[in-house]
């Protein structure tokens, strides 16, 4: 499904370079569940700031990894970060803990 | 050519600097806005190249492109700005502060090839300019000047130079310019001079 992962966009964002997936797919493992922990600490703490720059970071890197909906909801915690929306925050998380589940188990299989 | 990547997350960081690797740039990759802006400082005498994140802790990219044109107006350096998606409202901010261009991320690799090439025409166009510039200047400093109002005698022709010295008109204008002499007789004064003689001649020979 390529919502979660899509592979031939990853490959062009990659220019071909197989070893180049390979190390971001490496990183991606060991740096997300270390994200959305820290995602998880700003929104039990109702802290903001640390939202949007947790979840910034994030979203981020599934962009570059061509994950679309690990990057939406990323996308949509940051939002809330920068409204100040806090109390919507914990749905949204749990919606973010689904897709990253979801990507982790994908990525294992390319790597 | 140098090209300066200055992201704090390691997986853009990667992607960037080793999709410009596969095009053979020169790579440094530094992980905040501080270390961006002292590497852009040391590099102020070559062309360089920046791709610069726009959140990054501390120093933020708009921040070190504003930096940079501050304290090094006159350094040959393209900057570039990336931007999310959501923050491309920012833009106009960004090229405020002395970016010369931006990204969205993540880029898009033909759009980014297109983009850099646009900004190393630039430096290759502003490298040219500086060194027609220190050519002109070199040349401007050997040129010996000649203007102003000249104090000319007007039997003997001898121009007074500013040591108060008088002098023959070919060596005043020899020593200020760089026109050389080469001697003759004009016509007239060729005749002149003939008649001069003649009339010597007649004179010694009594006539």
């Amino acid at each position: 499904m390529s919502g979660i992962f899509d592979p031939a966009a990853f490959e062009r964002q990659t220019g071909g370079d197989a070893a180049l997936r390979a190390e971001i797919i490496q990183m991606f493992l060991e740096d997300c569940p270390g994200r959305v922990e820290e995602i998880r600490a700003a929104v039990t703490r109702g802290d903001a700031p640390a939202l949007v720059s947790s979840a910034h970071a994030l979203k981020g890197s599934a962009a570059y990894l061509s994950a679309s909906i690990v990057r939406a909801r990323a996308a949509d915690l940051e939002r809330l970060g920068r409204e100040q929306r806090m109390s919507d925050a914990p749905a949204m998380l749990a919606r973010l803990d689904a897709a990253v589940a979801e990507l982790l188990t994908e990525l294992e299989k390319h790597r | 050519m140098k090209v300066l990547v200055a992201d704090d997350e390691r997986i853009a960081a990667t992607v960037l600097s080793q999709t410009l690797r596969q095009w053979e740039f020169d790579v440094t990759v530094v992980s905040d806005g501080a270390e961006a802006l002292r590497h852009l400082l040391a590099q102020s005498g070559t062309p360089t190249l920046a791709i610069l994140d726009w959140m990054m802790p501390n120093v933020d990219g708009a921040e070190v492109c504003r930096r940079v044109r501050l304290e090094m107006p006159l350094a040959n350096m393209y900057l570039m700005l990336l931007t999310s998606l959501e923050g491309k409202s920012h833009v106009i901010a960004g090229l405020d502060s002395g970016a010369d261009d931006y990204l969205v991320k993540p880029f898009d690799p033909d759009e980014l090839r297109a983009r850099i090439n646009v900004g190393m025409r630039v430096l290759s166009l502003q490298e040219r300019l500086a060194e027609r510039v220190h050519e002109l200047q070199d040349a401007l400093a050997n040129v010996k000047v000649l203007h102003g109002l000249l104090p000319i005698c007007s039997y003997c022709k001898r121009i007074r130079g500013d040591d108060q010295y008088w002098t023959q008109v070919e060596s005043y204008i020899a020593e200020r310019s760089d026109a050389q002499f080469s001697h003759g007789i004009c016509p007239p004064c060729a005749s002149e001079l003939e008649r001069e003689i003649e009339e010597h001649r007649n004179h010694r020979l009594g006539r």
